[in-house]
Order: structure tokens, then C-alpha cells, then sequence
């Protein structure tokens, strides 16, 4: 019972989403839908689930042809599943009362039956092997506890009748380790006959799990075949239209299209602002990330001095956990979220309160905390894993959200900031092209390059990022990770929080594992391969 | 507090779901009908003063009369300075009830101390001095204490009710209330009421520091994510702090102006100028800066209320007639704004 679209066509005022995209997904088959942001990947999914209708074009499911689902309640009744990086979790409920939101709630004469839903929710979850209490609150749960219960909800739910799980970038906010637990999951239910329709940007979680690769650019098919037919280089190519590495280097270019886009910015904000293309736009040339390090204003050529010392560090979970950053340093760290993993960078950026031990920024000792600002003015900052709770403010337009760490300093001084802005626009290739654009209405890859910059204008010596690129495109990917290359090499040391063990492997020139909240072993040169690290972290 | 952020159609809430469509069609040259949509989202409310202004002119000769509009516009001189009071919470995400209940209690203890003979200095001091106290105190529940805003000023109006009537046991003060003081109430400058004068600058400043200012932009991001902020090193207990003091010097500048026109303070006053002073607030958001709480969106609310409540009366309209009018003017605004707000971003 395959399901199949063909020739889905779907445009918005100004833009063709879609354009004759032809996609079928087969009983057992494991289709992965790749694409970078505003490939139109996401028009696709909502078209088949439902919340999109194609201007032209079919639909087949099952034995049925149509025009289109025309509503997501339809989709589920033909037996479409999908399951949204988005948990529909409420945080005041518990896990069980969050089932049975779904799965409504077992009750005797109006009174419900509490020890029975909780005890089904148990073999709910057990049965789907999510170790999660059902009396535990939603919004207490981790963001992989929350993705694995989502998960299991809509399994649950699809039990009869079901013709394509689509999962919406799902393993985006999950540690490796747990996204391969629950992709094994869902490769059994491939395997089982059930058609799975995949969205990610992690194309390494993809081997071994996906049958069939699909890559849309613009809005058009540009690549579909088996796996494994052509390398994930290629496939990243295939995506951003070109190399990324090669575009970075198209420097020239770039700086011709600066001095007209600043005639642009200076004259007539409001000009991009309502979205004219400005001339670096217009031209097509990618601004060079490379020379992006202009962004980062602190203090530069000291490469070898040190700029962090944590000692004998002790929060809720870490406990002693000692180590050193120089300037001009890249560094990683891995391990499971209950290593510690997700506690360090709260206690280090001052947003969670310490137990013990000492923080050193540039000499200067940080008090306990919690004082984020503190640690910012020492000169550490750090870059949160989730980028719209703790990240940036969706409801304020790009412009707020670049300069809140730093407001005083463009009080009277609207061209510095506007010079500023430009600069973070272009260097980071940012779309729309818009200060004024607001921040929750951008791409993940957009919104990441924003706070990256935000981060770089303050200045720190240190730079501690959270899983910077969860739910990131390769393109923005490629950018964010020149951009920190460049101001590294410039002096700023960067601490790499990661769930991805390749990124840590490429990035880094010495990776910290953390294990029961101490660093475990330090790896560095030969000793640094993916091998090592999975094992050090997950074994 | 969450529900604040319901009002701004700009809210958080709608941004994923446009998210792809407002990234793709970023490039779009703005076209003459969305130029005209988005005059017409932004001003409506200006749009509709002015119909409102022509209707009631050729109406009633009685409505465009210099006599009528200083009427008009001096009454609202009170009600513009709670409302800006209530815009300073409201932007950094926290509700400020108890204003409508401060005024009364501070106008009560202004006609208290002029009863028990002080002079206008000390008058004038203490109802500043107070203002400023009780807006602290609402700040400190709620940042220290951590008590919702919505409940804890709530029950602090509920208890300055009661510092009201033991003020005045139950009587209308009005005696000893220094002249200087009422020759402000009454006083006027190129025939506008000198209280209205101050009430504009009041709003310049406001206006100055929300939009200009570090401390205003940093309200504004507390007001939408206030864990953002934190993390961002805003020092948010004491930007929410600030800006219920401020809240509470706005409203001791509106009872000394509501002492200085009547000349008098009664214990019944104050607390029916609390959802007035809200109703403005929300329905600027609607205009200006549309999606986030803004000082001349307010104004522009508070002159549109103040015009339909003038007009309606002199047409003779039943008195039932008004709350219908502003109840539904701020409803239909809202919705309106809603809509056009997400018609601009599906596109």
C-alpha cells in the first residue's frame, strides 16, 4: 500500500514552493526527504499531512486517489501519522494525563480511574522502551524524555490502519545515543511494513535506517534514488546547490556587494526592511562567511593564553569537574545528558547556581550565581541549546535580539548599530535580509546564525555553545562553523557542547567526556576519532 | 506572566506556524495593496477617530467646538496617566491591577494631609513618595515573592480600598486643598488644560525611554521571554522593579491631577478607572507598533474612547449606550489587528 505523490505543485504569494515534486514511499521502505531550509521540504510534509493543499497535483494512499487532505484530522483518518519536532506535551500535566489527552482517560461512573491510566501509560511506554514515570510532569522531562513520549503517542495512535509515519525532523533534539534507540525503533515498524516518510538534517543518523533518499532544492526533486548511491558529501552539495566551503572562499565577491549593500542600509532602512533585495541579494554572491571574524570584537592575537579555568566545578550533577581553555581553541565536549552534559553549561554561563568549586574568566573568579551577566562581563557567554525558550525572543524583531546583551552600548549610537547589523546580515547570509524581521518567524538556520552573531558582538574570550546546530541546515551548518573557525583563529576559544560525535571529530583539536558529572578522560591528535569518542561517551 | 502575550498578535505562538511561508517570500517587493494593508493595520484606529470626528461634526453642531474639546480632552488627562502606568508592567510581561484602586487611595491621601493642614510641597511629595512605595511593593511580590502579578497587585488594590475609606471615613475630603493645586486642575495654556500638557509630556518621556533607551529595550525583551533575557545577562528582577515603581509614580501623577481639577477626594473614585486605563492600553497595541504595547497607539485609544463617549452623549444616546461602545471598539480593534497581522504573514 504505497503512498505516492505526483506532480505537486503548491505556490504562496511570490514564491513556488513546490514545483512538480513526484515522491513515492513503499510498504517497508525508510524514505528520507532531504533539503536545506526553504527547499520547500516542510510545503511537502504539510501537503501530506494534511495542512497544505497542492495547487496541482495528486495524491494516492492506499487504493484512493485525491486532489488533496483537507484538513489534518482527514490525514489521520487515511491513516497518515506524523510526529513533529514539536512535543504537543502539556508542561503543567503529567506524562499520563498527556496520553490520555489522546488516548482519553479509562473512568468509572464520571470518576477517573487513576491507577489504571497510569498503569497503561507504563506499558505504553515500556512498549516503545521509553523510560519515563508516568506520574512525572511533562515539563520537567528532558527534551529527549519529551520526544521519546511524543513518539510513543503517535505510534500508539497510528496502531490500525496506517499508511506513512512522517516524522518532522524528530531527532533533532536528541542526543545521539537516544536517536539511535528510537530510530531502531522506527526501522522495525519499517521493517514490519509500515512506510516511513523521514525528515532530518543529521544525514548520519540516515545509514543503515533509510531505504530511499529524496532531495528537494527550490522546490523541485534533485536528487532521488536508493541509499547509499551517491556519499553524504554529495548529498550536502545536492542540498545547498554548490559547495559551502567553495562559496565561503568566493570573498570578492562578497566585499563588492558590501559597500552597496551599506549605500542601501544607510539610506533606506526601510527599504529592506519591506523586503527589496538589496544589492548583495540581487547579485546572487554568498558573502564569505570566512571573513565573518569581524563580527567577534574581543581581544585578539593571544593565541596560547589561558582564558578559562574551571576547578573542582560542583552543581546538582557535575561534581569536580576540572579543566583549562587558551585562547584560539577550539574544544569539545561529549557524553550523555545525565553525565552532566546538559548541566555544565548552565553553571558555567552563570544561568544555573554552583555548589562548589570556581570559574576563572580571564583571571577574574565568577560569583556562584545565578548571574549570567557576571560571567558576560568577565568575558564568557554562552550560546543555549533550546533557541526559543532560552535562545532568543520570537515575538522581537532580529534587530532587539542582537543587541540585548549589549544595549547600553548603541544607546545614542543608531549607526554603529545599524553598521552592526549589516555586517550580521551579510556576513552570515541571513534570510530574510531584514533587521526588522521577527525573530520566531525565521528558519531554525537563521535564527542560530542570529545568536551566534549576538553572542560574537559582545565580545567574549570564551564562547560556550549548546548543541548549536540542532535542527540547523547544512548550509547554515557549513556557515556557523567557518564563522567559528575564523574568529578562533582570531583568539576566541570555543567550548563545543555536541550530541553529533562527527562534529566533534571535525571541529575540535581536543574533545572532554564527561561521565557521572566529572571529565572522564580528555582526548586529543590521534587519540580524537569518532571511535574513541563514542566509545569514551556511551560505553 | 504567559497570558499577557496573548493580547500582541506579534506573540510567539504565531511565529512557528508562518515560519516557512514568511522566510520564502522575504524577497517580495512590497506591493501598493500591502502597502495600503499595512497603512490600514497600523492606523485603523486613527482611520476610525477620524470617521468618528466627521460623523459627530456633521451630527451635532455641538461636537466641534472649542468649548467641547477642552472639556473633552481635559478629563482624560487622569485616565492617560494610569494608562500609561499600566503600560510599563505590561511590556515587561506583568499585570498592574491595583492602579485603579492606588489613585483613590493616593488623592484620598493628599485631601487627608491638605485637611490636616500641610502645604502643596508636602502634599504634592508625599503622594509621589507613596505612589512610588506602593509600585515597588507590587514589584516586590511579584519578583521576590514570586507571586503572580495578576493576583498578588490585585490584592494589594483590594487592600488599598480599605486605606482609602479609613482615610476618609466613608466623607468626600475637599477642605484645605491649597489653591496653587487647583489653579493647576483649572489652569490652561493656549487653551488646553495645563493637566493635559503635563499628561503629553509624561508620554514623551515614556515614549522616549520605551523606544530610545537601553532600559526600554531591554523591558521589551524581559516581556517576551524573560528566561532570553536573564540569560542574556538583563538583570530582569531589577528592569521589573523599575518599571512597577515607574508604574506607581505615573499614578500618583494622575491623583494629584485628578485632586488639583476637583478640588476633592472621594472614596468611591478610582477603581472605575481601571479597565478604562487597560482598555487604552490594549487597543494600542493595535496601532504604531502593532503587536507590542506602545505609548501613542495608547493616546490615540484614550482621544478615540474619549471622542465616542463626547459624541455619543451629545446625540443624546441612552447612558447604557457607552460601555457598549468602548467594549466593543476594543474588541473589534483586536480582532482586527489579529487578522490583518496574520494575513501580512501567510503572504
Amino acid at each position: 500500500m504505497p503512498v505516492a505523490v505526483q506532480g505537486i505543485r503548491k505556490a504562496f504569494p511570490g514564491t513556488l514552493a513546490l514545483d512538480g515534486v513526484d515522491l513515492t514511499v513503499g510498504a517497508g521502505e525508510v524514505h528520507a526527504l532531504l533539503g536545506a531550509n526553504g527547499s520547500g521540504k516542510s510545503t511537502l510534509v504539510k501537503t501530506l499531512t494534511g495542512v497544505y493543499q497542492p495547487d496541482a497535483g495528486t495524491i494516492d494512499v492506499g487504493d484512493r486517489q485525491l486532489r488533496a487532505i483537507g484538513s489534518p484530522t482527514e490525514a489521520g483518518e487515511l491513516g497518515i501519522a506524523v510526529v513533529h519536532q514539536e512535543s504537543p506535551l502539556v508542561d503543567m500535566l503529567t506524562v499520563s494525563e498527556c496520553v490520555a489527552l489522546f488516548r482519553g482517560y479509562p473512568t468509572t461512573g464520571g470518576r477517573v480511574r487513576w491507577k489504571q491510566l497510569h498503569c497503561e501509560t507504563a506499558q505504553l511506554l515500556e512498549r516503545f522502551d521509553v523510560r519515563v514515570d508516568p506520574r512525572a510532569l511533562a515539563g520537567l522531562l528532558s527534551p529527549a524524555e519529551r520526544a521519546l513520549v511524543t513518539l510513543a503517542i503517535a505510534l500508539d495512535r497510528v496502531s490500525a490502519g496506517l499508511q506513512l509515519l512522517v516524522l518532522d525532523e524528530v531527532t533533532a533534539a536528541l542526543p545521539e545515543d537516544q536517536a539511535q534507540t528510537y530510530l531502531e525503533r522506527v526501522g522495525e515498524l519499517a521493517r514490519a511494513g509500515t512506510p516511513v516518510l523521514t525528515v532530518t538534517h543529521r544525514l548520519g543518523e540516515l545509514h543503515g535506517l533509510a531505504t530511499h533518499v529524496t532531495v528537494l532544492r527550490d522546490g523541485r526533486v534533485v536528487h532521488q534514488d536508493r541509499a547509499g548511491a551517491v556519499d553524504d558529501e554529495a548529498l550536502v552539495r545536492l542540498m545547498v546547490g554548490g559547495d559551502p566551503a567553495a562559496a565561503a572562499q568566493a570573498a570578492p565577491a562578497g566585499k563588492a556587494g558590501d559597500g552597496a549593500g551599506e549605500a542601501g542600509a544607510t539610506d533606506v532602512p526601510t527599504a529592506t526592511a519591506a523586503g527589496v533585495p538589496t544589492a548583495t541579494a540581487a547579485g546572487g554572491a554568498r558573502p564569505a562567511a570566512g571573513e565573518g571574524a569581524r563580527l567577534w570584537t574581543g581581544r585578539r592575537g593571544r593565541g596560547g593564553e589561558r582564558v578559562l579555568a574551571v576547578r573542582a566545578l560542583a552543581g546538582e550533577v557535575v561534581r569536580d569537574a576540572s579543566f583549562e581553555l587558551r585562547a584560539g581553541e577550539i574544544v569539545g565536549v561529549g557524553g550523555l545528558a545525565e553525565a552532566g552534559v546538559a548541566e555544565l553549561p548552565q553553571l558555567l554561563s552563570g544561568a544555573a547556581r554552583r555548589t562548589g568549586g570556581s570559574i576563572e574568566v580571564d583571571g577574574r573568579p565568577l560569583p556562584p550565581g545565578p548571574d549570567p551577566r557576571a560571567a558576560i562581563d568577565a568575558g564568557l557567554a554562552l550560546l543555549p541549546a533550546d533557541r526559543l525558550r532560552s535562545g532568543g525572543v520570537a515575538s522581537l524583531p532580529v534587530r532587539e535580539n542582537v543587541v540585548l546583551p549589549d544595549a547600553g552600548r548603541y544607546w545614542h549610537r543608531r549607526r554603529a548599530e545599524r553598521t552592526a547589523l549589516r555586517h550580521v546580515i551579510e556576513d552570515l547570509d541571513v534570510r530574510p535580509p531584514s533587521a526588522d524581521a521577527l525573530f520566531g518567524a525565521l528558519s531554525g538556520g537563521n535564527q542560530q546564525k542570529i545568536l551566534l552573531a549576538k553572542w560574537l558582538l559582545v565580545g567574549p574570550s570564551v564562547l560556550v555553545l549548546d548543541d548549536p546546530t540542532q535542527g540547523v541546515d547544512p548550509g547554515a551548518r557549513a556557515t556557523i562553523f567557518s564563522l567559528l573557525r575564523a574568529a578562533a583563529a582570531e583568539g576566541l576559544a570555543v567550548l563545543l557542547f555536541s550530541t553529533e560525535l562527527e562534529q566533534l571529530v571535525s571541529m575540535c583539536s581536543r574533545v572532554l567526556v564527561l561521565r557521572d558529572g566529572t571529565v572522564a578522560k580528555q582526548l586529543s591528535g590521534d587519540e580524537l576519532t569518532r571511535e574513541t569518542v563514542s566509545k569514551w561517551c556511551y560505553a | 506572566m504567559n497570558s499577557t502575550k496573548s493580547h500582541a498578535p506579534a506573540a510567539a505562538g504565531d511565529a512557528p506556524a508562518a515560519a516557512a511561508p514568511a522566510a520564502l517570500g522575504a524577497r517580495r517587493a512590497p506591493s501598493p495593496r500591502s502597502i495600503a494593508t499595512t497603512i490600514f493595520s497600523r492606523y485603523a484606529t486613527v482611520l476610525l477617530l477620524i470617521v468618528l470626528i466627521v460623523v459627530f461634526s456633521l451630527a451635532t453642531d455641538k461636537f466641534l467646538t472649542t468649548q467641547n474639546w477642552q472639556n473633552l480632552i481635559v478629563t482624560q488627562a487622569v485616565v492617560a496617566c494610569l494608562a500609561l502606568a499600566a503600560i510599563l508592567p505590561l511590556v515587561a510581561g506583568e499585570f498592574d491591577l491595583s492602579l485603579g484602586y492606588l489613585v483613590g487611595a493616593l488623592a484620598m491621601l493628599g485631601a487627608y494631609l491638605a485637611k490636616h493642614g500641610a502645604g502643596i510641597v508636602a502634599i504634592v511629595a508625599a503622594m509621589l513618595a507613596a505612589g512610588l512605595l506602593m509600585g515597588l511593593f507590587n514589584g516586590m511580590l511579584t519578583v521576590w515573592f514570586k507571586i503572580s502579578s495578576f493576583i498578588a497587585t490585585l490584592g494589594v488594590g483590594i487592600l488599598l480600598s480599605g486605606v482609602t475609606l479609613g482615610l476618609s471615613d466613608g466623607e468626600v475630603l475637599f477642605s484645605g486643598i491649597p489653591t496653587t493645586l487647583t489653579d493647576l486642575g483649572s489652569g490652561s495654556f493656549l487653551g488646553i488644560g495645563t493637566t493635559v500638557w503635563l499628561a503629553l509630556l509624561l508620554a514623551a518621556i515614556l515614549l522616549y525611554v520605551l523606544e530610545h533607551t537601553p532600559f526600554g529595550r531591554r523591558l521589551y525583551a524581559v516581556g517576551g521571554s524573560e528566561r532570553v533575557a536573564f540569560l542574556a545577562g538583563v538583570r530582569t528582577g531589577r528592569v521589573k522593579m523599575i518599571a512597577f515603581g515607574g508604574a506607581g509614580l505615573l499614578v500618583a501623577v494622575g491623583a494629584i491631577f485628578s485632586l488639583a481639577q476637583s478640588g476633592a477626594a472621594n472614596p468611591g473614585f478610582g477603581a472605575d478607572l481601571l479597565l478604562p486605563a487597560y482598555a487604552a492600553a490594549f487597543l494600542g497595541v493595535t496601532t504604531y507598533r502593532p503587536g507590542y504595547y506602545n505609548v501613542p497607539g495608547t493616546i490615540v485609544a484614550i482621544i478615540l474612547l474619549a471622542v465616542g463617549f463626547n459624541g455619543l452623549n451629545l446625540l443624546g444616546a441612552p447612558f447604557w449606550v457607552q460601555p457598549i461602545f468602548n467594549g466593543a471598539v476594543l474588541l473589534i480593534a483586536v480582532i482586527t489587528a489579529r487578522a490583518e497581522s496574520r494575513a501580512v504573514k501567510v503572504g
